[in-house]
């Protein structure tokens, strides 16, 4: 086949590969066509009609040759019906008129059949001034309908198809694009057309209810205003609002959004596209988290405790108050007394600012960001990327997902690891203990012990040695460390695991065959590996496994962690963590070290710093100053009791967050914090991407925002923070990062380079098997987990997130739940040897026996009650209130 | 009257057993292709037949066999279209109901010939008996032998089944039935590609109208001339015409092909009724455009219809006589497509409920200067632009009666009511 069709579009030539539909081509030389079905991310359809052109082709005789007029150009034979340009392919010598008068009259006429029914109710609609109808009717319709107004089809409206989404059935024009959404790539299929003709409406499957995480994108397609947000209806018309290229700082995927903004507050947040990360699409989540940012609780002043009281007071006093106090603490305590928490959804600015405020401004490394991660806790895995990108899934032929429940956490993700698997015929492997969404998409489903992920990994790897299916030469000769890993596996056999694990053994070999089958394979992992009390060695394993994958025709299968918050990844890389300097090198690395104390014009302590964990361990001994940015600590540290505890001990606290959180609440100082929109910033997303995040909003008057704030804040404790503006931090961290050295921060979307060569690659050495405590007392394995509508400080005050925000609930297997009597719906006392819950029960089947599921932040419960520091695999028992 | 073949038998009350049938020569064809003939040589005999498809059409049977993709390892299926829905036309359940057998076999011999091993029956819903006929005549066949595994010991296998349809007049569209049949709502998809490569469960499957597998049996037993030998040269073989409306015998005729709509009427039929002249008639179903009494010499075949510019369509031929109102015929057989339209494309979507809407106000009396003009406009506006042929069906009663009988329209909207009000109150 050729790589190339020309083809002529109202005698424009135009080149295009085979296969390109005539709109396609015609956009690319800026020729419009009007359409309202076709959309390029969906399968053509052709149904709306509004796209008819005429369409010719060179007539061919007999032998094939085109036929030749006398000056020798193509005898076109032009087709007798027009063709819809969005589902004709073209081919070469095709001749396609867009403007004749018969394409002209049905295009009037098509526009003229789609207002029969139409309502003109435009001046009230939320899509006036985005709307397709509108726009094209404009530039190509009749002016007036001859269709009398009084009888048109009326349908019972609005509709609430979900707490998020309204439905006006008369405006609808059926163009099937949301339902071709939900079931090509959300594939939900919860909604379909039914009835006929003009009286086909739109609506939700028969006992169904519309409670996709991806709702909000068929509001965004919707070329009419059918589809409408409830969070945006009727706020503001479509041209009143200014409108800025955010990211979405929620999870680690960094969706690409447009934030609008009317009058000093956001309005709505929608889809901003980008090929590579999020396509078109954003998650109701991300979509619809933004009423906190105008909530009228935000914090606008600056307060500092005086008499138990906290006071207004100016930012002079406040910063003052924090350098004296943090200083206060460090004379009497020595300088590692004082430490410093900050939210993993804060830019990279703010967290580079923030460490080296600790390192360079108070001599300490007491700094971290991780909350209920437990990864990183040495500096073993900073040389390892941990991150690729997500367009790479649709290459891959394999991919493992380890620990994690995507749907739930990286719904965006998924949809890219869906279209991989379901266009692209991608193996999916699933090991999760607890059944999930993404289940029905697993070729293979390896349903394991909660815990037991060392030993189901060592069995895959000797798996795949048994069954002779590693490259060993290469191994051995590539990668030191081969042959140790082996004596550490080599007893490990699936049979031996299988205890461990609950998993056959044949199961395991059949994914070794799978795995090793595969040209290009991924591995990722999720949030039940990285908020697991040993997530390093898991994760080292799993490198192991990447490793042993390794062929001499390509490199280790790529292994990517499914992170947590927005900026998780960015927090890594810039050395937010107690034993890593910012540029992912250890703390260790003295030469290093100094050139960054050279950088910065101070000397750098080099004693390791206390991860959250032990700072908060150490409260009221060892630290006795603690500054949390943008971390609620009571709510979101997973040992809640330990939180509170330390809270208590500490003889200073300084809180900057947006509102006056219960953790605030306890603070001697508190700073405001802003939104993402009120900021210019960027983060990093989980392929290492860095991405820019416009200020859409200016913050309340006489306010600083973040990084202004740490800037005086440094020079108040006497460092080097005269930053003039963001651009400077980040130049500063071009410069200085190597992970980050030469980026453009102007340029949207670079990743950050990646220093570490495949050639530096080792095997980790092996790690311990560890044996899971049976505990009578303490019958079932708890498995904590973040839902997709969790709790938190954001979406706690956005209302329109009130009825769909997780209950808080145990799920637990209906067996189990039988056995001990539970009914569906009953409230159970839920103790462990941390604390006590009252929760209601659900019966739930994707629970394994002997395991139960709790969300770590329902609406209303928190169970980081349940759970206390040291724990490994925590356990519950249930018992009925009396 | 000349030879019949598919309603040869249907007199007999006792046919629709497999023991009348085989006694009367049934399923001697399928043993004959099974014993003697290659699939690819049913296929060519059926080519050489000269064999159309009866559902509508006229597509040459054997050449639509022949584009299904040799390659045996992929799967195909056959789909037998019972879903007759336009009105009018009440061939297929005929044949259905009171010859099943004859259906089955024709199914078996072009599952054959097209190398398929399942083949599925769409069935209007509203067939039911019909539909129970089938499946006794399936569960008679396959005790015999001629169904299921190892066909007469020829190692062939093919399975039929019976699907009812849940009552859209769309699914009769051969891609809107596959959509159906696989359980999805009835809507054409789009072609290319077309069924022979990509039909039910995206594999290549053939769809044949109920009339036209019936005639396969008789064509592989008595060769392709014989066939070939009925009717006219390019569209051989017999029709069944449904015969309905204001004629003194209403029913199905089986006749040759080319057989003039006179002779159909007056010889067949018994000419109209109570003495009344003929009006107007509707030669293939209501997607046809209507013919007058001037055209009563038209041969019924698909060419000369199609140059008397009309259509052949099902053979659902009807006719009115004096008395009828063609605005209030046009009003309800738009009503017709309105209600049935499926609502995937704009033009028929909005497109029908328009033209009913409009047609409505005129037959009542309601209709303004211009709208004879607006109905024109609006056919116009759906000609050719439709997703799938319904979109034309749907303006040809409309456009055929106003090209005939224009002054009835006039008179609806001058005089602000139909002309039977104030001439002749009658029937």
């Amino acid at each position: 086949m050729a790589a190339f069709v020309n083809i002529t579009i109202d005698d424009v030539p135009v080149t295009v590969p085979p296969g390109t539909l005539i709109t396609e081509a015609a956009r690319g030389v800026g020729i419009d066509i009007p359409i309202f079905c076709s959309y390029r991310k969906l399968s053509p359809l052709g149904a709306c009609r509004m796209c008819v052109v005429e369409v010719g082709m060179p007539r061919r005789g007999k032998d094939g040759q085109m036929e030749r007029d006398a000056r020798g150009q193509p005898v076109i034979a032009m087709m007798p019906k027009l063709q819809t340009a969005c589902t004709t392919e073209v081919s070469e010598g095709m001749v396609v008129l867009t403007q004749t008068p018969e394409v002209v009259k049905a295009r009037r006429g098509v526009l003229e059949f789609l207002l029969v029914n139409h309502p003109l109710d435009c001046p009230v609609c939320d899509k006036g001034g985005e709307c397709d109808l509108q726009d094209i009717t404009y530039k190509y319709g009749p002016g007036k309908s001859r269709f009398p107004l009084a009888d048109k089809r009326h349908f019972v409206k609005p509709v609430d198809l979900s707490p998020l989404i309204v439905l006006d059935r008369e405006r609808c024009i059926a163009c099937q694009r949301c339902t071709r959404f939900c079931s090509e790539i959300a594939g939900d299929n919860v909604l379909v057309f039914v009835e006929r003709g003009a009286e086909t409406y739109l609506d939700v499957f028969p006992g169904r209810t519309y409670d996709c995480k991806f709702s909000g994108n068929t509001v965004d397609i919707c070329p009419v205003g059918a589809l409408t947000s409830r969070a945006f209806r009727f706020r503001a018309r479509a041209w009143e609002v200014e409108r800025y290229n955010g990211i979405c700082p929620l999870c680690s995927c960094g969706c690409n959004t447009s934030v609008q903004v009317r009058s000093g507050q956001v309005v709505r947040l929608v889809a901003r596209e980008n090929e590579a990360v999020n396509e078109d699409w954003i998650c109701d989540k991300g979509r619809f988290t933004y009423d906190y940012i105008n909530n009228a609780e935000r914090i606008r002043t600056l307060l500092v405790k005086k008499g138990g009281i906290l006071t207004p007071v100016s930012w002079d006093e406040a910063l003052k108050t924090i350098a004296t106090g943090l200083r206060a603490v460090q004379a009497t305590n020595g300088p590692d007394s004082v430490g410093g928490i900050a939210s993993s959804r804060s830019t990279n600015e703010e967290l580079y600012l923030f460490q080296k405020l600790f390192r360079a401004g108070l001599g300490t490394n007491n700094v971290d960001h991780r909350l209920k991660e437990r990864w990183y806790e040495d500096d073993g895995l900073l040389g390892l990327p941990l991150s690729g990108p997500i367009q790479g899934l649709e290459k891959a032929d394999v991919i493992l997902v380890l620990g994690g429940d995507m749907v739930q956490e990286q719904p965006i993700v998924f949809l890219r690891l869906r279209k991989a698997v379901v266009r692209g015929g991608t193996r999916l492997v699933l090991a999760n203990p607890k059944a999930t969404e993404l289940d029905r998409l697993a070729h293979q489903w390896l349903g394991y012990r909660y815990g037991s992920e060392i030993a189901l990994i060592y069995g895959l790897i000797n798996a795949l040695v048994a069954e002779g299916l590693c490259s060993e030469e290469h191994l051995r000769e590539r990668f030191p460390g081969w042959d140790s890993l082996l004596v550490k596996i080599w007893e490990h056999t699936p049979e031996r695991v299988s205890r461990a694990t609950g998993l056959k053994p044949e199961v395991l070999r059949a994914t070794a065959w799978a795995l090793a089958g595969a040209a290009n394979p991924v591995i990722l992992f999720g949030n039940q590996i990285i908020q697991q009390a040993n997530a390093d060695a898991i994760i080292r394993t799993l490198a192991n496994l990447a490793l042993a994958l390794a062929r001499p025709e390509r490199g280790p299968a790529s292994l990517m962690a499914l992170g947590t918050n927005g900026n998780s990844q960015g927090a890594v890389d810039l050395g937010v963590l107690p034993t890593a300097l910012p540029g992912r090198r250890s703390l260790g690395d003295g030469e290093y070290r100094a050139r960054l104390a050279a950088h910065w014009g101070v000397s750098l302590p080099d004693r390791p710093g206390l991860s959250t964990q032990k700072m908060l361990s150490e409260a009221g001994s060892k630290v006795k100053g603690l500054y949390l940015f943008g971390v609620d600590l009571l709510s979101d540290y997973p040992d809640g009791a330990k939180a509170e505890r330390a809270l208590e001990a500490v003889d200073f606290l300084v809180v900057q967050d947006l509102f006056l959180t219960p953790t605030a609440a306890r603070a001697d100082v508190v700073l405001p914090g802003t939104s993402f929109v009120e900021k210019e910033g960027t983060y990093t997303n989980l392929e290492g991407r860095v991405q820019r995040n416009a200020r859409g909003l200016g913050p309340r008057e006489g306010i600083m925002v973040e990084w202004q704030a740490l800037s005086t804040l440094g020079s108040e404790l006497g460092g080097d923070f005269g930053y003039a503006s963001s651009r400077k931090i980040q130049e500063e961290m071009a410069l200085v990062l190597p992970w980050y050295r030469g980026l453009d921060f102007e340029a949207i979307g670079l990743f950050t380079s990646k220093e570490s060569g495949e050639n530096q690659r080792r095997f980790f050495p092996g790690e311990r098997l560890r044996v899971p405590v049976e505990d009578e007392g303490f019958p079932f394995i708890l498995l904590l987990g973040e839902p997709f509508y969790s709790t938190d400080t954001f979406s706690s005050r956005c209302p329109v997130l009130g009825p769909v925000l997780a209950r808080s609930r145990i799920e637990i297997n209906p067996h189990d739940a039988s056995a001990l009597g539970l009914m569906e719906g009953e409230a159970v006392k839920v103790s462990s040897p941390a604390g006590e819950l009252s929760l209601p029960v659900r019966h739930n089947s994707d629970c394994p026996p002997g395991m139960v599921y709790i969300p770590w932040r329902g609406s209303d419960v928190n169970a980081n009650r349940l759970f206390r520091d040291g724990m490994e695999v925590p356990r519950i028992k249930i018992s009925k209130r009396p | 009257m000349g030879e019949k073949i598919v309603l040869r038998y249907t007199d007999d009350p006792e046919q629709s057993d497999i023991a009348t049938y085989v006694r009367k020569g049934g399923y001697q064809a399928l043993a004959k292709a099974l014993k003697e003939l290659s699939p690819q040589a049913v296929v060519d005999l059926v080519k050489r037949s000269g064999l159309r498809g009866r559902g509508g059409a006229g597509f040459p049977t054997g050449l639509k066999w022949s584009f299904i993709p040799k390659d045996p390892a992929l799967p195909r299926y056959l789909c037998c279209n019972a879903d007759e829905g336009e009105p009018g036309t009440f061939k297929d359940r005929e044949i259905m109901e009171k010859d099943p057998h004859e259906l089955i076999e024709g199914i078996i011999l072009s599952s054959y010939a097209i190398g398929a091993h399942l083949a599925v029956i769409y069935i209007r819903g509203e067939f039911a008996y019909a539909a129970r006929q089938l499946e006794k005549a399936i569960r008679q066949a396959t005790a015999k032998g001629y169904l299921g595994r190892n066909i007469l010991g020829s190692g062939y296998d093919l399975d039929v089944a019976v699907y009812r349809g849940a009552g859209a007049y769309i699914c009769g569209e051969e891609t809107a039935l596959l959509e159906s049949l696989e359980g999805y709502r009835g809507q054409p998809r789009l072609k290319p590609p077309f069924p022979a490569t990509a039909g039910l469960y995206r594999k290549p499957t053939v769809i044949n109208n109920v009339e036209t597998l019936a005639n396969v049996p008789y064509i592989v037993l008595n060769g392709p001339e014989a066939f070939a030998a009925i009717g006219t040269s390019r569209s051989p073989g017999t029709k069944v015409f449904c015969l309905s409306g204001h004629v003194k015998r209403p029913g199905n005729y089986e006749l040759p092909m080319g057989t003039p709509l006179r002779e159909i009427i007056f010889e067949h039929g018994g000419g109209v009724r109570d003495g009344k002249q003929l009006k107007a008639i509707i030669p293939g179903g209501p997607s046809t455009p209507t013919f007058t009494a001037a055209h009563l010499d038209v041969n019924m075949d698909f060419e000369s219809v199609a140059a008397a510019g009309s259509m052949l369509g099902s053979g659902a031929v009807m006719v009115m006589d004096e008395t009828a109102c063609m605005v209030w015929a046009a009003l309800r057989l738009t009503e017709f497509f309105r209600h049935e339209s499926c609502g995937k494309c704009t033009p028929c979507r909005e497109g029908t409920y328009w033209l009913a809407h409009l047609l409505g106000r005129i037959e009542a009396g309601q209709g303004q200067d211009g709208d004879i003009e607006l109905l024109l406009d609006i056919c116009d506006n759906m000609a050719g632009k439709c997703f799938c042929p319904f979109g034309d069906a749907a303006i040809a009663p409309v456009q055929g009666t106003v090209k005939h009988f224009r002054e009835e329209y006039q008179h609806h909207v001058r005089r602000g009511g139909c002309w039977r009000w104030s001439v002749d109150r009658g029937p």
